[in-house]
């Protein structure tokens, strides 16, 4: 899953080359670390947080089929 | 400016669906600022948020509604909330400045169906993806044997797919367009059982007399209640609450006076 968090924060951010995600395996979970340029944060989070939760929610649908539970952080 | 609209309502919803209507855009693709509000009237003055990516130098506008900001000492407000209903954001607020800016760089996919067929992939669920595009509209159908993995939880994964892509198409392809996500026929379900739902719920008003309200609705549910019921000379719809989901009170018209 960590490819779909890059493929969706490359293309809302101005600096697509500071986009990273790390992915780290913990009690089973997989937690995704997205860090952005500090400029981009913003477009990550959306307004009131509303692209990050919409990718938290494709998360979990991508999550079922994985029987996985995605966490995304977003670093700052 | 040409672009700038005045519009009235009972409310900042109201007026700003009337807004919506009358430009035929959505309510959450307009920046607005209230210019007078007594209880059940509202006047606001609207300008569609798409115009900043097609001129390249906004700034001056900004200034100069800065100025008219009762708020001008709050970062970027590039949105004007009414002062009353100031929402209660759960991630720290400087996300709004940065969603709101126009975004002026190369397309990093060449069209709307490689970027969402890069998203589909990456996603590692088996989908396949038909897009059509109509006006300002692009219709994504999403079908495949993972589909009900976003059409479970009320549709969820479809909103947060379209919400996505919205942003994605805006940045990513330096465009604004109306995204709509489907599989399963799901939203065609949804939006006849959200009319048959404003319709039960009139009926029970008019018999009753009381208010009754609808659950949580995102922008586009609302609109389709409120031009459900629009023609009822009977009722008067509005949206009432915080944040992208609100409720829509369904309630009798006065039968004096226009204003409630």
């Amino acid at each position: 899953m960590r490819a779909m968090v890059e493929v969706i924060a490359k293309a809302l951010v101005d600096d697509p080359e500071s986009v990273e995600v790390h992915e780290v395996e913990e009690a089973g979970d997989s937690i995704l670390e997205l860090s952005v340029a500090q400029p981009d944060l913003g477009k990550v989070i959306g307004k009131q947080g509303r692209t990050v939760r919409a990718m938290r929610t494709l998360l979990v649908a991508t999550g079922a089929k994985a029987s996985k539970r995605f966490v995304l952080e977003i670093l700052e | 400016m040409m672009d700038n609209r005045e519009f009235e309502g009972k409310s900042v919803d109201h007026a700003l669906f009337l807004a919506s209507q009358d430009l035929g855009v959505e309510p959450e693709d307009l920046e607005f600022e209230v210019l007078q509000q007594s209880p059940g009237q509202v006047r606001i003055r609207v300008e569609p948020l798409g115009k900043g990516a097609a001129k390249p130098d906004p700034a001056g506008a900004a200034e100069e509604k800065m100025a008219e900001s009762p708020r001008a000492s709050t970062p970027p407000p590039r949105r004007f909330d009414p002062p009353q209903r100031q929402p209660a954001p759960r991630e720290p607020r400087r996300d709004d400045a940065g969603t709101q800016e126009p975004w002026t760089g190369t397309p990093r996919y060449p069209n709307l169906t490689e970027m969402v067929e890069a998203l589909v992939a990456a996603s590692g669920l088996d989908l396949s993806v038909d897009i059509s595009s109509e006006d300002n509209t692009d219709r994504i159908t999403i079908e495949g044997p993972d589909a009900e993995l976003l059409t479970g939880s009320k549709g969820e994964g479809l909103s947060a797919l379209e919400h996505v892509i919205s942003k994605m198409v805006l940045r990513g392809l330096g465009r604004r367009a109306r995204i709509r996500v489907d599989s399963l026929g799901y939203r065609k379900r949804r939006e006849e059982e959200l009319v048959k739902m404003a319709q039960r719920s009139a009926e029970k008003v008019k018999q009753d007399g009381v208010e009754v309200s609808t659950e949580p609705l995102n922008s586009y549910e609302r609109r389709l209640v409120h031009l459900a019921l629009r023609d009822d000379p009977a009722l008067m719809t509005e949206s009432e609450g915080d944040g992208f989901l609100k409720k829509i009170t369904i309630r009798p018209r006065p039968s004096g006076g226009a204003d409630g």
